[in-house]
């Protein structure tokens, strides 16, 4: 396939393209322009919802536009008592231990399936890999069960074991992807140097940077968005990360919900993933391609 | 590690080809320790233990005892199981396919390389990287009967005389949530068959074009078969989504009107960690497992072996 696009005269392929481009250049240019507006909407509209003061947030109908745009549901914000802050840091924290737990545990299988194959290493890989097909949403009770006993439910760590576990099987296999493309000229001429384990790690790993760098943002992307895990593991309402924070909001403290703090709080929730997202965006394609993102 | 280091370059000097192996074996076993560790205790152990449950009167507080395949017969009586698996597979069959064609349109649109047009992909994969939970948070505020825009909209455009109870409305509940899932799964869809068109070679559908075959006509039997398994990846990935979902129902309808928006996962839920009958959310956990298994199994059958397309 590839050999056959390559092969391609380069002035063929401008001709085609450009000829297309006469073709509907302004139609294309408005569908496109409808069709994000379209997806966009959604979060513009909260945006705009978030900047209203609360006296036009309860107006019926609602105003498209904030008549007197105000941070004032960014300042003022806090869920049932505690500040976002607390609520937010619970979810840095968690995305974070389970980002580093992941890419440094599914770093170092993979190292070692790819480099350092032992008997039974294919077994325990695809152990790994069949880990892929079962979605932690069928074992939810009997992992709350098992770690009840470890009394690690009601626990960030508890949480932060979960998301790990089921990261484990793509992140392993990502990263594990990098190093088998590594040439074995490289592995043998770092053993002929007498380099340990150690040494050889640290000689692969900016190799396998773009394998671990893939793992860990969608590990961010599972941690930061989160809520059955959370919601089933944790009781204490002060250890909830955002997604399940956000709904004591919707119980509200008389009955009715302040939209204009909950839509802030939608939009603080979001803005990391947009810019990890943008950021990232050549990992995010390619995870997908890998089949991440369950 | 440091340790193993030092001893490593000893061996080394000594060049005895036998000892490094075991001792490789060793390394080799360690590097994968935390990961096995880790599945054999949160994913081996909790799947056996999950058909284990499934046999027992399990409460969620007390003690628990042996049941044989009492909660199974339970499944089969079970009107609202019923329900919820039925409701979970229409779900499933509403969205796979508009998910399907709508990312297939978005990817045919945003597969073009003008300038600008990383933006508009931006725009459309955004919903994907957010999570349903904080969709969910967003859609409900712009669904209030009340003071959501949703409603405005609709009215200023004169499609609805005045807004309604969205999500605690029959049929239109199903449909609020159907499209708040199609707008979060179709830049996923997209991102995957536009990969899937670019491997199309370009002069084959130029040929056809020269012969004069119709745009629709190239698609249909000369791409879509050409990018088996980028199809493949994106309807499973949506079924499976559809099939598991959970966060947008409980948080959008909360199974309103009157338990009919409950899927598979939720009454799992409900079971489970409301009712505390954690022996019967087990058996039905085990049942959605294998309807999942199923969908996985399509997936592998269906995608392309090596050296095929």
């Amino acid at each position: 396939m590839l050999a056959v696009r390559g092969g391609r005269p380069a002035a063929a392929r401008r001709q085609a393209t450009s000829r297309r481009r006469a073709l509907a250049g302004g139609t294309w240019y408005a569908a496109a322009a409808c069709v994000a507006l379209l997806f966009a909407s959604p979060l513009l509209f909260g945006l705009l919802d978030s900047l209203k003061s609360p006296a036009e947030a309860v107006q019926i109908p609602p105003s498209y536009f904030p008549h007197h745009p105000t941070l004032g549901n960014y300042t003022s914000l806090s869920v049932g008592g505690l500040g976002i802050g607390h609520f937010l840091l619970n979810s840095v924290l968690v995305s974070a231990a389970t980002v580093v737990g992941t890419v440094i545990i599914a770093g170092l299988a993979a190292f070692g399936f790819a480099r350092y194959p032992f008997r039974g290493s294919r077994a325990v890989f695809l152990v790994m890999l069949a880990a892929i097909m079962v979605p932690f949403q069928v074992l939810m009770v009997p992992m709350y069960t098992v770690l009840n006993r470890l009394s690690l439910t009601n626990s960030l760590l508890g949480v932060v074991l979960v998301l790990t576990t089921f990261q484990l099987p793509f992140a392993t296999f990502v990263i594990q992807n990098s190093f088998s493309a590594i040439p074995d000229e490289l592995w043998e001429a770092a053993a002929v140097d007498g380099a340990g384990v150690w040494r050889s790690l640290r000689l692969a790993l900016p190799l396998a940077r773009a394998g671990m760098i893939t793992a860990g943002l969608f590990a961010f992307f599972t941690a930061w968005n989160e809520f059955f895990i959370v919601l089933i593991l944790l009781s204490d309402e002060p250890k909830y990360t955002m997604p399940v924070a956000l709904t004591t909001l919707l119980t509200g403290t008389l009955g009715s919900i302040h939209w204009g703090i909950l839509n802030a709080s939608v939009v603080i929730t979001a803005l990391p993933c947009l810019v990890l997202y943008a950021v990232l965006q050549r990992h995010f394609v390619r995870g997908v391609m890998a089949g991440m993102g369950h | 590690m440091m340790t193993q280091h030092v001893r490593g370059q000893t061996a080394a000097a000594r060049g005895p080809a036998r000892r490094w192996r075991s001792r490789d074996r060793l390394t080799g076993i360690l590097l994968v320790a935390p990961a096995a560790i880790l599945i054999a205790g949160l994913f081996v152990v909790p799947l056996v233990l999950d058909g284990w449950m499934s046999l027992h009167r399990w409460p969620i507080l007390g003690p628990h005892s042996l049941a044989g395949l009492a909660n199974y017969r339970e499944l089969f009586d079970d009107s609202g199981v019923r329900h919820a698996l039925l409701f979970t597979a229409v779900f499933t069959a509403v969205i796979v396919p508009l998910v399907f064609v709508g990312g297939l349109a978005l990817a045919t649109l945003m597969q073009q390389s003008r300038p600008g047009v990383a933006i508009f992909r931006a725009a459309i994969i955004v919903p994907v990287t957010i999570g349903f939970a904080t969709a969910s948070y967003l859609w409900l505020s712009l669904l209030d009967p009340s003071t959501g825009i949703f409603g405005r909209i609709l009215v200023d455009v004169r499609l609805v005389g005045q807004p309604v109870n969205w999500l605690n409305t029959s049929g239109l509940a199903l449909l609020m949530v159907v499209i708040v899932t199609v707008w979060k799964l179709a830049g996923f869809a997209m991102i995957v068959l536009m990969n899937g068109l670019q491997a199309v070679p370009s002069d084959v559908e130029e040929a056809a074009r020269i012969d004069g075959a119709s745009r629709l006509r190239i698609l249909w039997r000369i791409k879509l078969p050409l990018m088996r398994r980028s199809i493949v990846l994106a309807v499973i990935f949506v079924a499976l989504a559809g099939f598991l979902s959970f966060d947008q129902f409980y948080l959008l309808t909360g199974g309103a009107p009157d338990g009919s928006t409950v899927t598979a996962v939720y009454r799992i839920y409900d079971t489970a960690f409301v009712q505390g009958n954690l022996g019967y959310a087990a058996a039905l956990s085990i049942v959605l497992l294998a309807l999942v298994l199923v969908i996985t199994g399509f997936e592998l059958a269906l995608l392309p072996r090596k050296g095929e397309v």
